[in-house]
């Protein structure tokens, strides 16, 4: 490969940088943590033990167990993979429909340019959370209707960004040649414009997944997502709220999952948005 | 007698523009009713300063903007109305060559892919054969065929230049429109690449319209030479007959105040009153009048009409009319 | 001739590097020239060849960049001004040596009105009062040839043209009546009929004022009309110093000989331009021997390994001189 590729000279930043490599040797953890199923965990995450209920943490249950007396760490694994699922789904149709309204929008202009940023400044108005709890009112509780309502809410961000990425970039030099030479609209686009903006695409999907990880939580922790027995990580901090006092770490160790998974996620967007961008050596 | 390549006929483009947050709209008219032919194989040079709407003209010829109204011909076929499908087969004999040496290559394609773009878009060809043509052409213009796999960043302003001319050439249009091509480069990288771009003139029977503002380089290159001010042709001559005999106050003006590279050469100089007015708000009646050493009363009530005083000389100027 | 005039500023033997972490470029290497009082002098060259950098090491403008000077000095009426205080550079910035830049509105500042601008520059150095400054703002914009200057002191940089923004930068440069000019591209971002009505000012204020100048440019144009003397810089070095008649009727240096004959000159018809092959070396990989070897058609063996002095050529109207093995014969 060409020595001065720019993808060569993106890696040579990215791992320059400690705290993204962190995060994304995290995140590839939790990947394989998903991929591998529950086959990894010492315990099956429904496996009741009434004869170990509430244990602290032990050498037989690493993060101690809950209420009904399940391995706590099983629980977060196998929530892991509920977590992920969700947002990365979500988090994927939202990026493309948004990337695909976004380009088109930004590039053609005019009048269903102006309408769909009224729709997206509408739908930004709200604080995601209020936002997603009105579409899961209206499909009803479940963790499906948890995806799509954090796919749909994740839409006008994306739109937003690709449509600043191409209104910036259509001014380039290299797009009024293209256009001279004859290239088609769409080669224009996906071409020549899209790779620019790719960039920006990808910071912002990394972004969201941990703001979708914390959205669909959160409706888990208000009782519209997963149901109380699933092993997801809002739910498990919802039920481990009882016993605080008595044991901690019921409510810790999904919360440190949280925590953890959103900040890699975090990390790995800073990480990537200032490894591609190249005014930063 | 060559043939007729490009005709314009009344070229006209308006733009409104807002003034500040809560301006009113106003019209800027960057094309004000411009006329003028290209012939196969000459170069016509648009010279003139800020404002005068010589890039925008280039960029009405070749449909990259949409004419407010007036006529765009090219071999006689009427180009004005044509949409972008329509445009598509006609581009290959059209290519442009912009200024911007740095924004006008896509930095994140190579130069092989950027080179035999256009032969993607207008020809069958397959993927190798574009690529040994791409190799062709960098030698022709005076690059290694090894720089194929590279990507403009790597590259001087000079070679980059040559980079979007091979580009240009690369389907052997008839006409190629040069905005500002050398005014990027250092001195004595202009020198090359204008060199190069006269023996490919030579080689190509290419035409060229070449959009300037500096007086000393067209004077080098062109056959025919138009003047623009504000938006409007002040004088058509040959190359010979505008700089020889200059007949517009603004020529007159315009040439003196070139600084000649020789000093012993003793000039008298015409020094002009005042700015360049906005082509938001241009002047009344001839819109040079209000800086005009020869100006009279009729100059600012009327609009001078195009004379030609012999062989193919216009002026618009109430001097002439 | 050139023995007699008063040297009003003088360049030794000047090296300024740019020093980072891993390593250090040199931008101007064992330069020395000097501008006697009242005369304009020109510093010719293309980009990267140092002329910029040498002008901002006379001002001392490298606070915010890792420029040093690390050899040499830069002397102003016989002061070695490298080694004065930071306050007392600052006084002489505007009262002794003043700037002006290439694009006006970047030097200007676009929240102040124009009339407060210059009076601050002339209060930091006087002890005026602010309707004092004022009423010296106004005469210096009349002086620039600005018409309405009273209004014009109330406008802000972006509502004049880019003529009217240089002129009020040479207003403000001469506010304080320096005695030296240095001034960097001042009319390349500027319409040629404007150019003109500006170098016309400059050419005035040299003549009436007596104001000595340094007109930086890469525009040969404005060299010929401008400047009595003229310095050519390749490579952060000098390679050629003339008297600018000589300069141009016969230059010595293969750079310059190439330089001055592949511009195009109105009213000189050539069939081809003369053209200089190559690019100008980057400065991390600068050529052994004489910088311009690469890209010289008279290149000899010599000049691949060995860096020429800068020998001094007989018969110039002026003090002349050519950093150029050719030249090493001429001076036996």
């Amino acid at each position: 490969m060409n020595n001065n590729s720019p993808f060569r000279i993106f890696v040579k930043k990215f791992t320059a940088r400690k705290t993204s490599v962190a995060a994304l040797i995290y995140i590839l953890f939790l990947l394989m943590l998903v991929l591998s199923g529950e086959v990894l965990a010492p315990y099956g995450a429904h496996e009741f033990d009434y004869q170990s209920l509430l244990q602290l943490p032990s050498a037989r249950h690493l993060f101690g167990t809950d209420e009904f007396g399940r391995d706590i760490l099983s629980r977060v694994m196998v929530g892991a993979r509920l977590s992920l699922t969700v947002s990365l789904s979500a988090v994927t149709f939202a990026a493309l429909s948004g990337t695909v309204l976004g380009l088109l929008s930004g590039y053609f202009g005019g009048l269903p340019d102006r309408i769909m940023m009224r729709i997206c400044d509408v739908m930004f108005s709200f604080p995601d959370i209020i936002l997603a709890i009105a579409i899961v009112a209206i499909l009803g509780p479940g963790l499906e209707n948890v995806l799509i309502a954090v796919a749909i809410f994740g839409i006008p961000s994306f739109a937003r960004i690709m449509r600043g990425s191409m209104l910036s970039l259509k001014q380039n030099l290299y797009v009024e040649a293209a256009r001279s030479i004859g290239v088609k609209n769409s080669s224009i686009i996906f071409k020549h414009i899209f790779p620019g903006a790719f960039s920006s695409l990808i910071v912002n999907y990394t972004m969201r997944i941990g703001t979708a990880i914390l959205s669909a939580a959160s409706l888990s922790f208000l009782g519209m997502g997963a149901k109380p027995t699933d092993a997801e990580w809002g739910a498990m901090l919802s039920t481990g709220r009882d016993y605080i006092g008595r044991a901690p770490h019921v409510a810790f160790f999904p919360g440190l999952a949280i925590l953890l998974t959103v900040l890699a996620f975090n990390l790995l967007g800073d990480g990537l948005r200032d490894a591609l961008d190249p005014k930063i050596k | 007698m060559s043939k007729t390549l490009v005709q314009v006929k009344d070229l006209r483009k308006t733009f409104a523009v807002k003034k500040g947050f809560m301006g009113k709209k106003q019209d800027l008219k960057a094309v004000d009713g411009v006329s003028f032919e290209i012939k196969e194989g000459e170069t016509l040079s648009l010279v003139g300063e800020s404002g005068c709407g010589k890039s925008t003209t280039g960029r009405l010829i070749l449909k990259l903007l949409q004419p407010t109204s007036g006529q765009i011909l090219i071999r006689d076929e009427d180009i004005t109305e044509y949409t972008d499908n329509q445009m598509r087969p006609l581009r290959r004999d059209m290519q442009m060559i912009f200024q911007d040496p740095y924004s006008s290559l896509n930095p994140r394609i190579k130069i092989k892919d950027l080179i035999s773009e256009p032969l993607q878009v207008h020809t069958d060809m397959k993927k190798e054969e574009q690529y040994q043509k791409a190799a062709a052409l960098l030698e022709i213009v005076g690059l290694d065929r090894d720089n194929m796999e590279k990507y403009p960043h790597e590259f001087s302003g000079g070679q980059r230049q040559r980079i979007g001319i091979a580009r240009a050439i690369s389907v052997h249009p008839r006409l190629l429109v040069a905005d500002e091509p050398v005014s990027a480069l250092d001195v004595s990288i202009q020198s090359q690449v204008l060199n190069l771009m006269q023996d490919l003139q030579k080689e190509m029977g290419l035409a060229y319209l070449f959009i300037s503002h500096d007086l000393s380089v067209v004077e080098h290159i062109s056959t025919r030479v138009c003047v623009m001010y504000l938006g409007r042709i002040v004088e058509t001559a040959t190359r010979d007959e505008l700089y020889g005999t200059p007949l517009h106050p603004y020529t007159r003006a315009l040439l003196s105040a070139v600084p000649v590279a020789d000093p012993e050469l003793k000039k008298e100089r015409i020094l002009l009153q005042g700015d360049i007015p906005s082509p938001v708000n241009p002047p009344s009646g001839c819109n040079f009048h209000t800086r005009c050493p020869e100006c009279r009363d009729i100059c600012s009530q009327v609009i001078p009409k195009t004379v030609d005083v012999g062989n193919g000389h216009l002026v618009s100027c109430h001097l002439y009319s | 001739m050139a023995n007699t005039a008063e040297k009003i500023l003088e360049i030794k033997d000047l090296k300024i590097e740019f020093v980072s972490k891993d390593s250090s470029l040199t931008a101007v290497n064992g330069v020395s020239f000097h501008i006697n009082k009242g005369e304009i002098l020109g510093l010719v060259g293309e980009s990267g060849c140092g002329k910029t950098v040498t002008s901002l090491a006379i001002m001392r403008l490298f606070k915010d960049t890792n420029g040093k000077i690390t050899q040499g000095g830069v002397y102003f009426k016989d002061q070695n001004i490298t080694t004065v205080s930071d306050r007392e550079m600052a006084v002489m910035r505007g009262e002794e040596i003043a700037m002006i830049f290439q694009e006006p509105l970047t030097s200007l500042n676009p929240v102040m009105r124009i009339g407060d601008q210059i009076c601050e520059v002339i209060r930091k150095h006087t002890q005026k009062t602010r309707s004092e400054a004022m009423e010296i703002a106004k005469a210096m914009l009349m002086q620039v040839g600005i018409p309405r200057a009273a209004q014009v002191l109330q406008d802000y940089p972006h509502q004049l043209s880019g003529g009217m923004n240089q002129r009020v930068m040479i207003a403000m440069a001469m506010s304080l009546n320096p005695q030296l000019l240095i001034a960097d591209e001042p009319t390349t971002a500027l319409d040629v009929t404007i150019q003109a009505q500006i170098l016309d000012l400059m050419r005035r204020i040299n003549r009436d004022h007596g104001m000595s100048m340094l007109l930086i440019t890469h525009d040969l144009g404005v060299v010929a009309e401008m400047c009595q003397r003229v310095i050519v810089m390749y490579a952060g070095r000098i390679v050629e110093q003339a008297d600018v008649v000589d300069l141009f009727k016969s230059p010595k240096h293969p750079y310059s000989k190439g330089l001055i004959h592949s511009v195009p000159v109105i009213g000189r018809r050539a069939d081809r331009l003369e053209s200089i092959p190559g690019n100008v070396p980057m400065l991390a990989k600068m050529p052994e021997g004489c910088k311009f070897a690469p890209r010289c058609k008279y290149k000899m063996d010599r000049c691949e390994k060995e860096e020429p002095r800068l020998f001094m050529v007989d018969g110039g109207r002026q003090e002349r001189s050519c950093r150029c093995w050719l030249m090493e014969e001429a001076v036996i």
